[in-house]
């Protein structure tokens, strides 16, 4: 039997095991799981005719119908003005929000890790990464404070007036903001509620389908530490269907909109925002790693296996193709090894049947193109030129690219790539910006993309930014600015323009 | 529905002992009389916070001097006990009450019970389980045969058997997730403190619900039973005046005894409990008065009608139509007879609740 063969069976025998195993958590054999809308920080149960959603694995869920009722409570505004909160009263609630996810003894973390299981089929470690990074990212109040500050120009803007030169400015939150959140990486839900939350805005997390847990599992919580804080109560989760005309209606009247995910839900938002509003896209994006001669190939290895492994190449910051310009079989070997190492450190997620179809077919293609590929339980690796390639498959799947210079790079990218992870770091210093030039949003040492550090950028936006007005209070007359030497007047400038060149 | 009377036994200075027990019959024997559907007894050692350190003792006592009321245990502190003694006692209870007696069982959380009796509270989990275990097995197979992590029992059968067939049903107290999924996957209803907010309680009980029904119990059928203290006045803010002095001093008898935050620290079965004390520290509870008002808030004091809307708003958001009240918080024998009367002609009727027939 060739390589080959073999690698495609156990693709085969992995996904019928776990898509088993996911039927058995969830999928179409039992009944499906009933779970509210959080309006305002309060529940709305489902009645006797509820909307059925379904996950990519098959397991359902039964939620409310998103009616006039709901939408009109939503429309009427939050119960409680975030704007007037202090930015370090929002950052402590969160504190105590994570300290509770922090717990293993949380009987909401315990219920949101068999979600997690239930809806994406992910191991017991996947599914407690996840839940510790809720907590994680609950409890960073410092770098709560720090995003303001990088983004805002001050920690306290969102508070008080700034001097800023001739000017004061302040930064109001837009007002109420819904979230057009994506079904294939839950932590999405939390990054974009807190950056809502600590810019003070209202937030209306629409969940996927496919991703309910996690924006309900953040709302309810919220109402576990305080069901009256203010946070709790301008907070939403619910479901709509795109063309609900409901739904339509709070997206119309939303001051900023946060769409995540594909093109089409971005375009939705677009056209579903008021000329007023603001949508901030996030995606569809890919990302990949660029490998010199001279690395170290265990490290690099580790880190394009890590990168691919984390949310199963579903996020956009997920590795999918690695261009090298060293030995490109000794790589493939040295990414084999580390995905087998992973497939134990995190165990692989259920994979559904759209996801195994696309790996055999992908498998198969460049088999029959003469490409070499390896694979099994741990996943898959295929040495191609990039040219050769038809689809990016997830699960685990990466693809290996020789070229003979990192110059080549630059034809394969656009402004759809978000992250180039390097190996080694120096070659970032010499192809930054040139890549940046073509599109590329972000740069990383391979291994660390879906770390989001303190002063990056998302999207190549900085999202607080978009989410908040900047109001200036500019100097008066009798403050001559840096530019005067007497009081500013700009009658008295037209009306004696010698007085201009004289003074200014 | 279905309304219980705990009985605290607690002892505040101007109640000689004596008086603790006369009045707690007193109790228990008017909430007989009124219709109440149990009573309960609280398992303690050491501390004032509760005199009775047999609560299978005084619940035949209690048997005995009442006629229709179910009394139960809340709890026998497992861990310090031997299993086939429970199990007999138990069954004797049983016999003795054509069925009247419950068990309730917990796993301990004050550390000179533990030291007292020889015990290792970071077993205690483990411990309550396995006990557990071996009462089901004597009622469904008679024999005490175990051998188990912390126990091995030769092949004995203990005597008498059970009245209440198949099995009595046995009460599990605790609310940490982990004593939750415990309970969930033995299908043995809990006893839940009223305290914290309606969604954590919610979350508790959908934790629950899903560990039972992938272990084939339904649900629904699990009757758990909320425990709160319970004081009515004219309005909500003289309730909580009537009561807030005794009640703080009694969380301070329970600080006393109970473990300290240094001590749940390193003892991982108690991880929840720390929890408890972080969110605590977190709220902004620094004193034992500011712990009493939060606790007040979330009991069933007030006027009539907020703790009938009280009841109202928990009863449909949770779906538990049991609870077990403790009216002592007065600490005055004759205002506890009276409040116990309100409920049970005032608030509780209101709820649809009926009191047992032959009252």
């Amino acid at each position: 039997m060739r390589t080959g063969e073999r690698a495609e069976s156990q693709v085969w025998t992995v996904t019928t095991r776990n898509m088993t195993a996911a039927a058995g958590n969830a999928g179409g054999q039992t009944r499906p799981r009933p779970a509210p809308f959080m309006v305002w920080g309060e529940r709305v149960d489902p009645d006797g005719d509820p909307r059925l959603i379904e996950s990519a694995t098959g397991a359902r869920t039964a939620v409310p119908r998103f009616d006039d009722r709901t939408a009109e409570r939503i429309l009427a505004g939050p119960p409680a003005d975030l704007a007037a909160v202090p930015l370090q009263e929002i950052v402590t609630f969160l504190n105590r929000a994570g300290q509770l996810w922090k717990n293993g003894e949380y009987a909401r973390r315990r219920l949101y890790l068999r979600e997690l299981k239930r809806l994406h089929g992910y191991s017991d470690k996947m599914a407690e990464t996840e839940a510790d990074l809720i907590s994680a990212t609950l409890r960073s109040h410092a770098q709560m404070h720090d995003m303001v500050a990088v983004e805002l120009g001050h920690r306290a803007v969102l508070d008080r007036w700034i001097p800023r030169e001739d000017a004061e400015v302040r930064a109001f939150p837009r007002g109420t903001s819904v979230h057009v959140l994506p079904g294939n990486v839950p932590y999405s839900t939390t990054v974009s509620l807190l950056r809502a939350l600590i810019t003070k805005n209202a937030a209306v997390l629409k969940y996927s389908a496919g991703e309910p847990a996690t924006a309900l599992a953040l709302a309810q919580s919220f109402c576990d530490v305080d069901p009256e804080h203010p946070v709790t109560r301008s907070v939403c989760a619910v479901f709509w269907e795109r063309d609900c005309p409901q739904g339509r209606r709070v997206l119309g009247a939303a001051d900023v909109i946060c769409a995540w995910g594909g093109a089409e839900a971005v375009t939705a938002a677009l056209r579903a925002c008021s000329p007023e509003g603001v949508v901030v896209p996030f995606g569809p994006r890919r990302s990949m790693t660029v490998v010199g001669r001279n690395a170290d190939l265990a490290r690099a290895s580790r880190g394009i296996a890590h990168d691919a492994s984390m949310y199963e190449q579903r996020a956009c910051f997920s590795t999918h193709q690695v261009f090298t310009d060293g030995d490109p079989e000794a790589l493939a070997a040295g990414i084999e090894r580390e995905l087998m190492f992973y497939a134990d450190l995190l165990p692989r997620t259920a994979v559904t049947a759209d996801e195994a179809a696309q790996v055999s077919l992908e498998a198969a293609a460049q088999r029959f193109l003469g490409s070499s590929v390896r694979g099994g339980s741990w996943g898959t690796v295929i040495i191609a030129p990039p040219g050769r390639v038809v689809e990016l498959p997830t699960a685990r799947t990466v693809f290996v690219h020789p070229v003979a210079d990192l110059r080549e790079v630059y034809g394969w990218v656009d402004a759809a790539v978000q992250t180039v992870g390097m190996a080694p770091w120096s070659l970032v210093h010499e192809h930054r910006d040139e890549l940046a030039r073509r599109g590329v949003c972000r740069f990383v040492e391979a291994g660390l993309s879906p770390l989001f550090r303190l002063g990056g950028t998302h999207d190549g936006l900085q999202p607080l930014v978009l989410m908040t007005r900047m109001v200036a209070v500019e100097a008066p007359r009798a403050d001559y600015g840096k530019n005067g030497v007497a009081p500013v007047d700009q009658s008295e400038f037209l009306e004696h323009s010698r007085l201009r060149d004289l003074l200014v | 529905m279905d309304v219980g009377v705990m009985l605290t036994t607690a002892h505040p200075d101007h109640w000689t002992e004596t008086e603790v027990f006369d009045y707690t019959m007193d109790f228990a024997v008017e909430a007989d009389t009124l219709g109440y559907q149990s009573a309960w007894l609280l398992e303690h050692h050491f501390t004032r916070y509760g005199l009775c350190p047999n609560t299978l003792t005084m619940a035949g006592y209690v048997l005995g001097r009442t006629k229709r009321i179910k009394v139960g245990t809340a709890v026998v502190v497992l861990p310090l006990d031997h299993p086939i003694r429970i199990a007999e006692q138990t069954n004797l209870l049983d016999q003795l009450s054509h069925g009247r007696f419950v068990l309730g069982v917990g796993r301990g959380y004050f550390p000179r019970d533990f030291e007292a009796f020889g015990v290792d509270a970071g077993k205690s989990h483990v411990i309550q389980s396995e006990y557990v275990d071996i009462i089901r097995q004597i009622w469904r197979e008679g024999t005490a045969k175990w051998d188990g992590e912390t126990i091995t029992l030769p092949d004995v059968t203990p005597f008498p058997t059970q009245y209440t067939r198949p099995e009595p049903v046995m009460y599990g107290v605790g609310q940490s997730p982990s004593t939750i999924e415990w309970a969930a996957s033995r299908g043995l209803p809990l006893l839940m403190a009223l305290i914290g907010s309606m969604e954590a309680l919610r979350s508790n009980l959908d934790l629950y619900r899903e560990i039972a029904e992938s272990h084939g119990f339904d649900p629904e059928s699990i009757p758990h039973a909320l425990c709160s203290v319970a004081h009515v006045a004219a309005t909500t803010q003289q309730a909580r005046d009537d009561i807030f002095g005794n009640m703080a001093w009694w969380e301070q008898e329970h600080d006393n005894a109970a473990f300290t935050m240094e001590q749940l620290e390193k003892l991982p079965n108690y991880r929840f409990q720390y929890g408890e004390w972080q969110a605590a520290a977190l709220r902004g509870d620094r004193t034992n008065e500011d712990f009493t008002n939060y606790a007040l808030e979330h009991s069933v004091v007030g006027s009539v009608e907020d703790c009938v809307g009280k009841l109202e708003r928990v009863a449909e958001e949770t779906g538990v139509r049991n609870f077990l009240f403790g009216f002592e918080a007065t600490l005055d024998r004759d205002r506890v007879l009276d409040t116990m009367n309100t409920f049970a002609t005032e608030v509780l009727p209101r709820l649809g609740w009926k009191p047992d027939a032959e009252a």
